[in-house]
């Protein structure tokens, strides 16, 4: 599984803009390369790219790029369970969770 | 077509100062930014409050053409690109003003050909100048210069309004990809303009110092990142 990878990255790159960036990339080699989990790597890359795409080159302060990351984290910790436990019904308890969740918006007001 | 030519230090301070009116700039010593990089900072610049304010825009074009005139030549460009989307109105203004026709790159591709990144017309060998509001670590110009060297353009030289001028790596960077940066002002102008002006507290000016001086280490101490990748 690639997503301790995908944590990884996130974390080492600055947990901002451009560490999303390369999520999507590596999300992308994820769903290549990990067929069988491929829909849950997909719904992370759904989110890293709402991350880019509604923060910009907006003022974020640490504060919201440190909630922004841990929220990442559980959805993606809720896909690694999920996935390690083999249970279909939870696999897809957790992808339907976090689809959901990825429609949020991002929260500001930090 | 503008035709005087006020020294470097003129434009920088000058436009330092417009910035600062209308409230473009940014300082948060207690709460910091954090760059698409990673990197915490106390200050953080909104350039594209310009377009909003004529008389300072009007400035801007004037400004960036002597730059380009006294810094590069007269007859230098055969068109102007801006980078999509900042970047756009400020090429606008300025090919309005050097009469030269106008394309804006987009950030991602779309469709195919070796333009898809284009929008407007290409020629072949056509020199042309990128635009853009600002840039921190130059990533996005060497992005945008390619997409248009791509297309079958010269892409040597870029413009900013506003340059941050804190990582030694993003001049050597963009001299490696064969690219001249342009700008009228710094975060080092601003700062400035502030001591001399008296705006911000004693305390904040201190930290946005010691930020332009050692980014990389006052970021790591502020719950940022330690390094940077162009």
């Amino acid at each position: 599984m690639m997503f301790d990878q995908i944590r990884d990255m996130l974390d080492r790159k600055g947990k901002s803009g451009i560490a999303y960036a390369k999520v999507v990339t590596l999300a992308e080699t994820a769903i290549k390369e990990d067929g069988d989990r491929a829909a849950g790597y997909l719904v992370l890359k759904v989110i890293a790219e709402r991350f880019i795409e509604s923060t910009g080159r907006l003022p974020l302060t640490v504060t919201q790029v440190e909630n922004a990351f841990d929220n990442f984290v559980s959805h993606l910790s809720a896909l690694e369970h999920a996935y390690l436990t083999q249970d279909p019904s939870l696999v897809s308890k957790a992808l339907n969770n976090v689809s959901v969740a990825s429609l949020e918006p991002f929260d500001v007001s930090a | 077509m503008s035709s005087d030519f006020p020294n470097r230090q003129v434009i920088a301070e000058t436009t330092a100062k417009m910035l600062i009116e209308i409230d473009a700039v940014h300082f948060s010593v207690d709460r910091p930014f954090t760059f698409t990089s990673g990197i915490a900072s106390p200050v953080y610049i909104d350039c594209r409050k310009i377009i909003s304010h004529p008389r300072i825009r009007e400035m801007i074009t004037s400004f960036s053409v002597s730059t380009l005139q006294r810094e590069v030549g007269f007859e230098q460009f055969d068109a102007v690109a801006g980078g999509e989307t900042a970047g756009i109105p400020f090429a606008a203004w300025i090919a309005a003003e050097l009469g030269l026709p106008m394309q804006y790159v987009r950030k991602k591709p779309k469709g195919f050909g070796r333009d898809a990144q284009i929008e407007g017309t290409v020629k072949d060998n056509q020199r042309v100048l990128l635009v853009e509001d600002l840039t921190t670590d130059g990533g996005s110009k060497i992005n945008f210069c390619n997409a248009l060297r791509k297309a079958g353009a010269k892409a040597d030289h870029t413009i900013v309004v506003f340059y941050y001028d804190i990582f030694q790596q993003t001049r050597e960077k963009l001299t490696a990809d064969g690219i001249t940066l342009h700008s009228l002002a710094t975060w080092w102008d601003v700062l400035t303009v502030c001591k001399a002006e008296n705006h911000f507290d004693i305390h904040t000016l201190g930290q946005v110092e010691a930020f332009l001086n050692a980014p990389l280490e006052w970021s790591g101490k502020n719950g940022g990142a330690t390094s940077i990748s162009i």
